[in-house]
C-alpha cells in the first residue's frame, strides 16, 4: 500500500517541510537524492541520508527485517528449554512467577505501602547480577527512582547476602564447579554489584518519559538486563488531575517505549504501582491498583502483594501462562526469602480469601471511559 | 498539490464488480470451534472478512482467539496463521493444550503449530508495515490468500495513545490501520480477528474501546464478558453480537460459553 510520509515518526518541523516541497508519499524517496533533499531541507549531508534511510525503512512492502520468522513452534521449543530467569530470592514466589522474573516481560507488583515493594525491586536489582555457574543471567540493572525510596545501605546489604552465597559456593567441596568457575564466583564482590546498579532519580514524569526515550541506548551499552520503575505511579497519578485523558495517552506511549525496549533487548521490566479505594455505590470500599483497568493491559504479569495474618502474601492474577495462585514470602535481613515452614502453594480453588481478593482486583475504575470515546463524560476514578 | 497527484493516478480504469459475483457470499465460513458463539453468527463470519473480539481483562478474548486458530489449522492443512502480538503475551504452550485435547498426535501438534507465525510488534508504525506485509508473507509462505488469517492480539494497546486526544491529526494512525485492515481483508482476502478492550461505567454493562468512529470497520464485532459471580469451574463467559454486516441488529443475539479448569471449552465440541 501506498502510505503518506506523515506515518513516519519524523519531527513535526521536517513533515512541515516535506509538505511543503510537495513530497507527501512515502515511495517518493529513494537513497540517491539526499544531495538534492539535503538542499532542499537545508539540513546537513548526513541527517538527509538518515532521514531518506528512517523514510524508505517503512516502504518495502515485503517482510520488513526486524521481524523474526518465528512460528509457535520454535517458540514452544525454546520455551521448553527453560530460559534463565531473575530469581527474587523466594523459591516460592520464583514458582508462582513461573521460574521468576523472565527477560524481555513487563511484570507489576501492585502493594500498600510497607509491603516489601522497594525492597522486592531492589533484591532484583542484585539477583540480575548472578553469575553463570549459579543460573545467572549476569546482567546490570536499571533503577528509576520517583520516591527516593532507594537505599543504598540497604542493597549493600543484600549484595552483602548474595556475595556470601558465592564465596560459599566456591569454598564447597563440590567437584561440579572447575577453577575458572570458582574465581569468577571468587571475584563476585559488593562493590562490583553496586557498580552495576544505575540509579536515575526522577523528580516528575516528564523525567521519565526523558529516561524512557534514551533507555535503549543506555541498556545496549551496560548490558542491561533489569530495568526497575518504583513506583511507575506517583508522577502519573496526579499530574493530569484536569485531564485523565491525556493521562491515558501519555502512559500508553511511555509502556510502548518501554514494552519496545523490554522487547528487543530482552531486558525484564519491573514497575511498582501503589494502591486506590475504589468506592462504588452499593458496595464495600476496597482496595485495587491505582492507575485503571486499561493500564493492567500494558503489563503482562500482574501480582498483588498484601498483609494476611502477619504473613506478606503474594498473589498473582494476571499471567499469559499461569493461573491465579498464591505464595507466602518474608523480608529478611539478608532480602527477599522464603517461609521455611509451608513448602506448598494454597491450592487456588480452595482459597476462597485469594479468589475475592482477585475479583475485587479486577474491578473496573470509571477513568475507561475516557478510551472509549471522546464524547463521553470523563470521570474521576480515584478519591484519595 | 491534490490536482498533481489526481492526474498523476489517471488514467486508470475503474472496474465494478457485478453484484451476482459478490465475493463473501462465495466464501467459506470460518469457525471458532465453539459450537454456542458459531451458533450466534449463523456461519455467516466469513473468508476475508474482520471480526473483532472486544471485552474486558479475562474474558477469554485470547482463548477464544487461540481455539480459532486451533480449529483452522486442523481444518485445512494449507491454513497458515500471521500472529501480530503487540503486548508479549503470545504463549504457544496455550495453543499446544488446545491442539492436544482435540485429539491430535504429537506430529501434527507440531505440524500445525509450525504453521503458525509470530510476530511482535510494538508501535503503530510496525504494525502498519506488518500488514502492508502480508501479501509478501502470504507469497513467501505460499499460502492462498482464502488459507490465510491475520491475528492482532490487542489491538487496542497500540491505539490507544491516537484516541480521545483533542487534536484532529491524532485521528490519523486509527484511520490509516482501518485502511490496512480494510486492505488485508478486501485486497488481499485475507481473515482478521483482532481483540480489542472494552469499559463500564457502572461495572454491568460493557462498549468497546476506540470509539465511534473505530464501530464501522469491524465486520463482525463480538462482546466477550465474564460472569463474576459465579467463580467455580467451569468458568462462565457470555458473548453478545455487537454488530454483523449480515444481520439486522434487532436479530443479535447472545450466547454463554465456558472454559474448564485447564482452559478448555466445556463440554468439549
Amino acid at each position: 500500500m501506498e502510505r503518506d510520509v506523515d506515518l513516519v515518526p519524523l519531527r513535526p518541523v521536517i513533515f512541515t517541510r516535506l509538505h511543503e516541497l510537495g513530497r507527501h508519499r512515502i515511495d517518493s524517496f529513494h537513497l540517491e537524492d539526499w544531495e538534492m533533499l539535503s538542499r532542499e531541507l537545508e539540513v546537513s549531508e548526513e541527517e538527509a541520508k538518515r532521514l531518506i534511510g528512517v523514510i524508505s525503512g517503512y516502504s518495502r512492502n515485503e517482510v520488513p527485517s526486524w521481524m523474526q520468522a518465528r512460528t509457535a513452534w520454535d517458540l514452544l521449543q525454546e520455551q521448553r528449554l527453560n530460559p534463565r530467569m531473575i530469581t527474587t530470592g523466594s523459591e516460592q514466589l520464583d514458582r508462582l512467577l513461573g521460574g521468576g522474573v523472565a527477560p524481555g516481560t513487563i511484570v507489576e507488583f501492585s502493594g500498600a505501602p510497607g509491603i516489601g515493594k522497594t525492597q522486592l525491586c531492589m533484591q532484583l536489582c542484585v539477583n540480575v547480577q548472578l553469575p553463570d555457574a549459579l543460573s545467572g543471567i549476569q546482567g546490570s540493572a536499571i533503577y528509576i527512582d520517583t520516591d527516593g525510596a532507594f537505599v543504598v545501605e540497604r542493597l549493600r546489604e543484600m549484595a552483602e547476602a548474595i556475595v556470601e552465597k558465592c564465596r560459599e559456593e566456591a569454598d564447597s567441596d563440590d567437584t561440579i564447579y572447575d577453577d575458572t568457575v570458582r574465581g569468577a564466583l571468587q571475584q563476585f564482590n559488593v562493590d562490583e554489584v553496586l557498580a552495576r546498579i544505575f540509579h536515575f532519580r526522577c523528580h516528575d514524569y516528564f523525567d521519565m518519559l526523558t529516561v524512557v526515550h534514551l533507555l535503549p541506548e543506555f541498556a545496549q551499552k551496560r548490558n542491561v538486563k533489569l530495568i526497575v520503575i518504583d513506583s511507575v505511579a506517583s508522577h502519573f497519578r496526579y499530574a493530569f488531575e484536569d485531564d485523565l485523558a491525556k493521562r491515558a495517552r501519555i502512559m500508553n506511549s511511555f509502556m510502548q517505549k518501554l514494552n519496545a525496549c523490554a522487547i528487543e533487548n530482552k531486558i525484564a521490566v519491573v514497575m511498582t504501582n501503589q494502591m486506590t479505594t475504589r468506592v462504588a455505590a452499593g458496595e464495600d470500599t476496597r482496595l485495587i491498583p491505582a492507575l485503571g483497568t486499561n493500564w493492567g493491559y500494558s503489563c503482562s504479569v500482574r501480582v498483588n502483594l498484601s498483609w494476611r495474618n502477619d504473613t506478606r502474601i503474594a498473589l498473582l492474577f494476571k499471567s499469559p501462562s499461569r493461573g491465579q495462585s498464591t505464595a507466602p514470602f518474608i523480608v529478611s535481613a539478608a532480602g527477599i526469602r522464603d517461609i521455611i515452614s509451608m513448602d506448598t502453594l494454597i491450592e487456588p480453588e480452595k482459597d476462597r480469601e485469594a479468589t475475592l481478593l482477585m475479583s475485587s482486583l479486577l474491578a473496573d475504575e470509571g477513568d475507561d471511559s475516557i478510551l472509549a470515546d471522546d464524547s463521553q463524560p470523563v470521570t474521576q476514578d480515584e478519591s484519595a | 498539490m491534490l490536482h498533481t497527484r489526481l492526474r498523476a493516478n489517471l488514467p486508470g480504469t475503474l472496474s465494478a464488480e457485478s453484484t451476482t459475483a459478490c465475493k463473501f457470499q462465495s466464501q467459506k465460513s470460518i469457525l471458532f470451534g465453539c459450537p454456542s458463539v458459531d451458533g450466534i453468527l449463523g456461519g455467516e463470519f466469513r473468508c476475508g472478512q474482520v471480526v473483532e473480539l472486544c471485552g474486558p481483562p479475562l474474558s477469554g478474548k485470547t482463548q477464544l482467539s487461540m481455539k480459532l486458530i486451533a480449529t483452522a489449522l486442523q481444518e485445512n492443512e494449507s491454513c497458515r496463521i500471521f500472529f501480530m502480538d503487540t503486548c508479549g503475551q503470545f504463549n504457544p504452550q496455550r495453543l499446544f493444550d488446545i491442539l492436544s485435547a482435540a485429539n491430535c498426535t504429537p506430529d501434527e501438534v507440531q505440524r500445525h503449530l509450525g504453521r503458525v507465525d509470530i510476530a511482535r510488534v510494538s508501535t503503530c508504525e510496525r504494525l502498519l508495515q506488518l500488514l502492508d506485509s502480508c501479501s509478501d508473507w502470504a507469497a513467501t509462505h505460499a499460502v492462498a490468500p482464502g488459507s490465510a488469517i491475520v491475528i492482532i492480539d490487542i489491538l487496542h494497546s497500540l491505539l490507544a495513545p491516537f484516541v480521545g486526544g483533542k487534536s484532529f491529526s491524532d485521528y490519523r494512525f486509527l484511520n490509516a490501520v482501518g485502511q490496512a485492515l480494510g486492505y488485508v481483508s478486501g485486497s488481499l482476502g485475507m481473515t482478521v480477528l483482532y481483540t480489542n478492550s472494552a469499559f463500564s461505567s457502572d461495572g454491568r454493562s460493557y462498549s468497546p474501546a476506540l470509539g465511534t468512529y473505530w464501530s464501522s470497520i469491524p465486520h463482525h464485532r463480538l462482546l466477550l464478558t465474564r460472569n463474576k459471580d459465579d467463580e467455580s469451574f467451569p468458568l462462565r463467559f457470555g458473548v453478545v453480537v455487537l454488530r454483523s454486516i449480515s444481520m439486522p441488529s434487532h436479530k443479535h443475539t447472545a450466547a454463554e460459553f465456558q472454559l474448564d479448569m485447564e482452559g478448555h471449552f466445556f463440554p468439549n465440541a
